[in-house]
């Protein structure tokens, strides 16, 4: 590393899905916050639409290689069942299938703990053999041909059943654990406690109790989990449908035994993850598996319905909650009691913390949280953008509001009034809070003030408004290494191993790098997620990628400027101090004497100049989070139970925006995730065998173009944000965050009736509406 | 034209049958023996090297297929490649080129209506199918023309507006 510091390590806090870590970094380089800029802040195009607007971009499930056989998985039709014989003859004397794995073919092998294949299923769709072979159909015919015989176990479907004594224990500890954000000790919930909750409650003023219930909802990217493996020998390269290369890599390692030299993953382009695709997986596995035994790259890509069946989800949940008040609407405590039904969930397993919010969004002397995470037979949850906290701020932002109703008190009055100016939880200071200007100018532009009571509305159609908030860590941090290289024409490649989901990460990276370089974008190539030929980073995950990674690419570019300026010092007999670079050329300050880029470059003896750097600390002692505040108004059909969207605001302060055009499509596109959670997404299962019953996307709704409102307006409330040197915080998960509960609020607003089960289906709607207010 | 149901072999791959088809790919006669079972959707990725094509589910659920076949749009997946022998098949590969953009391709950058990009190739061929059919649709008419066509980065709100972006330039007189 060239930078000054290289020496200096810390230690210093990174927050990940709304999980704390430490970490350390190396001190950076202070780079003065930019002035005005020309390229950051602007809405660029997009430098891989032109790709993915001709179907030229190649997506895992679009790799093609000579030779390439087609994997598939015999999976367990039942929830809970060991296989007392599995013959693997037939399906391997099939012409045209060239490997079969069981479980006894791959004991050793371990993914984060867990097996590969497995001769006891925990949950229907759970892998059990696998294969591959010249084409689709023949894997598929060799599939037939496996012969297992079951020995069925009684399933443990709902949580009632697992926590019911005498119930069958699905690991060794029992069924019961703490909840939180994987599965903690088994036996207890993970208890969180600030002040006295059950005192300051019974001694509130005004004092509500209500339960909340939330169902498991799938990501249902469009392009299904995949990957494509091939040997060269005894190195591995694989493709895969990622957030993350270095995280698949790692596993992939851990797996074979493999050094990370020798294991190349890539994703050049992808379609879609929302946290259920941080690592490798199975799938991966047995690719890289059959491929070494077959002697062929081998294609692993999951059908809708195995994607559905043994994919992640997000856990259900319910949550018994309560919040006391003073008569003037102050929130003295809140407590909550969430049980999360986390299927087949081991250790290593994340799934996101439901009472996040309880702790986070207001400030409230008195908070304790009980959370129990319950084993079941159905498959293990994952990451799901904005885990725990989406549950969670349907519970308590519907909470907040019933406390209004029954106050008499303005939910958006009553929200800022019990806004936290520090973190709530530490009491430390947020580095920057946009919290109540997302509310102010949410509000200003749903037109918040002609809100009217519930009964005030009568006849089938009635409209309501609705609010509800979010809190977010999400300020990224290391690691993060990122390489600029400029050529010896002048143009310049960006080197991150940063995953762009969709959001605009290759895109906003070149407007880092064009910025602080002071060249054209035209004249800049990102080259990303390839673990052989790219530096380090975390996946794209918990809203860090560019507040990781951004600040590293600026670092790098400085660098080269720095080393671009040294060289044309003496070519333009200036001290470097006064040189700039602008359009394409090293230029005097005062004198306007000019020289460019590409014949300094060309100059040089290594005829190139690179730098490395990267992401630095945090800032001690402050907390970083994004906070956004979104309005919903919905239409109620009270005839047919259905609500329409029919104007949706969404405003946040993620600091700095560096492209307002992909920011504002991520945006929309978490709230129509939202929609889809509040409104129409719920697995479902057969409650005799645990199977899906809905693993099709005919059947699991997730929104399509008329669901969404006409017109979703985004709002930047954000003030400036100084904890790194680009401005910026995350935004992919805060607009998931508040959506469903700003629905039902609006709901609740619309009609009189409050609906505390997501999602809010027609039968549910029509049944609220028939009882007794 | 061949309209066999889909058959599937017990025996070995080889035994299973196969019909020629001649159709106009994107422009150019192009002639292939494809097995008789195969869709569309599997002629077009795995023989004819056009991968523009996206399948999403291959049950005719999610529109990420969906090409033009003699101008109507239709999932890939849910038509039989030995159907199209003698007719006109135009995938996202035949519209335009990144040097040579179709005016929709172009409104969708400009309004960047896409995130993944998984689905896009199948929103603007359906969106070129209306537009062909109807030129000046209102923003109710495009949602429920793409309402077929799922997208899970929630795109929708900006592909009604570039697709009445492309209407408007289609609309103008030539240039
Ligand atoms: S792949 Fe054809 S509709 Fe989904
Ligand atoms: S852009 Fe990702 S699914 Fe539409």
């Amino acid at each position: 590393m060239s930078d000054d510091c290289a020496e200096k390590t810390v230690e210093t806090e990174l927050e990940i899905e709304g999980r704390k870590v430490k970490v350390r970094a190396q001190v950076e380089r202070q780079l003065p916050p930019w002035g005005k800029t020309t390229l950051v802040g602007k809405s660029m195009r997009r430098v891989d639409g032109p790709d993915k607007v001709t179907g030229a971009a190649r997506y895992t499930h679009d790799v093609q290689l000579s030779g390439m056989l087609y994997g598939k998985v015999l999976r367990s039709p039942h929830a809970r069942a060991r296989v007392a014989e599995l013959g693997l003859s037939a399906a391997a004397k099939l012409p045209g299938v060239l490997a079969v794995l069981g479980p006894g073919d791959v004991r050793g092998v371990r993914l984060g703990g867990q097996k590969v294949l497995s001769a006891e299923a925990s949950y229907a769709g759970e892998e059990i053999a696998a294969l591959a072979a010249t084409d689709e159909e023949t894997a598929e015919e060799a599939l037939s041909l496996i012969r297992v015989r079951w020995e069925p176990l009684p399933p443990v479907l709902e949580p009632e059943d697992a926590m019911a004594p005498g119930a069958p224990a699905l690991q060794p500890g029992g069924n019961v654990l703490g909840g939180g954000f994987g599965p903690q000790t088994p036996g207890k919930p993970e208890v969180y406690e600030r002040g006295d909750a059950p005192a300051a409650l019974a001694a509130a003023e005004v004092e509500l109790a209500r339960v909340y219930e939330t169902p498991a909802a799938q990501h249902t990217c469009l392009e299904t989990h995949g990957a494509v493996a091939a040997w060269d020998g005894d190195g591995l390269t694989v493709w895969e449908s990622t957030q993350g290369v270095f995280f698949v890599r790692a596993a992939l390692c851990e797996a074979l035994g493999l050094p990370a030299s020798r294991v190349r993953v890539l994703c050049p382009f992808m379609g879609g993850g929302f946290g259920s695709k941080n690592s490798a997986d199975r799938h991966t596995l047995l690719a890289a598996l059959l491929a070494r035994r077959s002697g062929r790259p081998v294609r692993m890509v999951l059908s809708r319905r195995e994607d559905f069946e043994a994919g992640a989800y997000r856990p259900a949940s319910r949550q018994q909650m309560a919040i006391g008040l003073t008569r003037r609407g102050r929130i003295v405590a809140l407590t909550s009691r969430a049980v999360n039904p986390v299927g087949a969930a081991l250790e290593g397993h994340y799934f996101g913390s439901c009472v996040g919010p309880v702790h986070d969004f207001y400030a409230c002397a008195n908070v304790r949280t009980e959370n129990y995470a319950i084993l079941t037979s159905s498959p293990p949850p994952s990451a799901f953008r904005a885990p725990g906290h989406v549950q969670g701020a349907f519970a308590l932002e519907q909470l907040v509001d019933e406390a209004a109703d029954e106050l008499g008190l303005d939910p958006v009055r009553l929200r800022l009034a019990n806004l936290s100016a520090n973190d709530p939880d530490s009491g430390q200071p947020f580095a920057s809070n946009g919290l109540a200007s997302c509310l102010r100018l949410g509000a200003k532009a749903i037109g918040w003030d002609s809100r009217k009571p519930p009964r005030a509305k009568a006849g089938r159609f009635r409209s309501g408004l609705g609010v509800a908030i979010a809190t977010w860590g999400a300020g990224g941090g290391p690691p993060a290494v990122a390489q600029v290289v400029l050529h010896e024409d002048g143009s310049v490649v960006v080197l991150t191993g940063a995953c762009d989901l969709g959001t605009g990460t290759r895109t906003v990276m070149t407007q880092i790098a064009a910025e602080e370089l002071g060249v054209a974008v035209s004249t800049v190539l990102v080259a990303n997620a390839d673990t052989r030929t790219t530096p380090y980073c975390l996946p794209s995950f918990g809203s860090l990628t560019v507040a990781s990674t951004g600040p590293a690419v600026r670092l790098a570019a400085a660098e080269v400027k720095r080393q671009l300026l040294d060289a044309a010092s003496p070519i333009l007999e200036a001290p470097a101090s006064s040189l700039l670079v602008m359009r394409g050329k090293v230029r005097h300050a005062v004198t306007g004497k000019s020289v460019a880029v590409a014949s300094i470059a060309a100059s040089l003896p290594a005829r190139m100049i690179v730098g490395t750097s990267q992401r630095g600390p945090n800032p001690d002692g402050l907390v970083l989070a994004s906070f956004s505040a979104q309005f919903a108004q919905v239409e109620v059909d009270c005839r047919f139970g259905t609500v329409r969207v029919k104007r949706f605001v969404s405003a946040h302060d993620c600091g700095r925006v560096l492209n307002p055009a992909t920011w504002s499509s991520q945006i929309q596109g978490g709230v129509l995730q939202g929609i889809g959670y509040a409104l129409l997404e719920q697995r479902t299962r057969d409650p005799g065998t645990g199977r899906q019953l809905n693993a099709g996307l005919l059947d699991y709704k997730i929104p399509t173009a008329p669901d969404s409102p006409p017109e979703i307006e985004v709002i930047d409330a954000a003030p400036p944000y100084p904890a790194n040197n680009i401005g910026a915080k995350g935004s992919g998960e805060p607009p998931i965050i508040p959506v469903a509960a700003a629905i039902a609020n609006a709901v609740a607003n619309a009609t009189g009736r409050r609906l505390r089960t997501a999602p809010i289906t027609p039968a549910r709607l029509l049944a609220a509406l028939s009882a007794e207010p | 034209m061949a309209r066999r149901a889909a058959t599937r072999s017990s025996k070995s791959p080889a035994a299973r049958h196969v019909t020629q088809i001649e159709l106009e790919l994107n422009g150019r006669v192009t002639r292939a023996s494809v097995p008789d079972h195969w869709t569309l959707l599997e002629f077009l990725r795995k023989s004819a090297g056009l991968t523009g094509a996206k399948e999403g589910c291959n049950a005719g659920e999610c529109g990420a297929c969906t090409v033009l076949l003699d101008g109507v749009a239709v999932y890939a997946c849910c038509v039989l490649a030995a159907e199209t022998s003698g007719r006109r098949v135009m995938t996202i590969e035949g519209l335009g080129t990144p040097e040579r953009l179709d005016p929709l391709q172009e409104a969708f950058l400009v309004d960047d209506a896409l995130q993944c990009g998984f689905c896009i190739p199948g929103q603007i061929l359906a969106a070129k199918a209306l537009l062909d059919a109807e030129p000046s649709p209102d923003r109710e008419c495009v949602r429920r023309a793409l309402s077929g066509n799922l997208c899970r980065c929630g795109c929708y709100v900006k592909i009604a507006t570039a697709v009445l972006r492309a209407a408007a330039i289609r609309r103008e007189p030539e240039r």
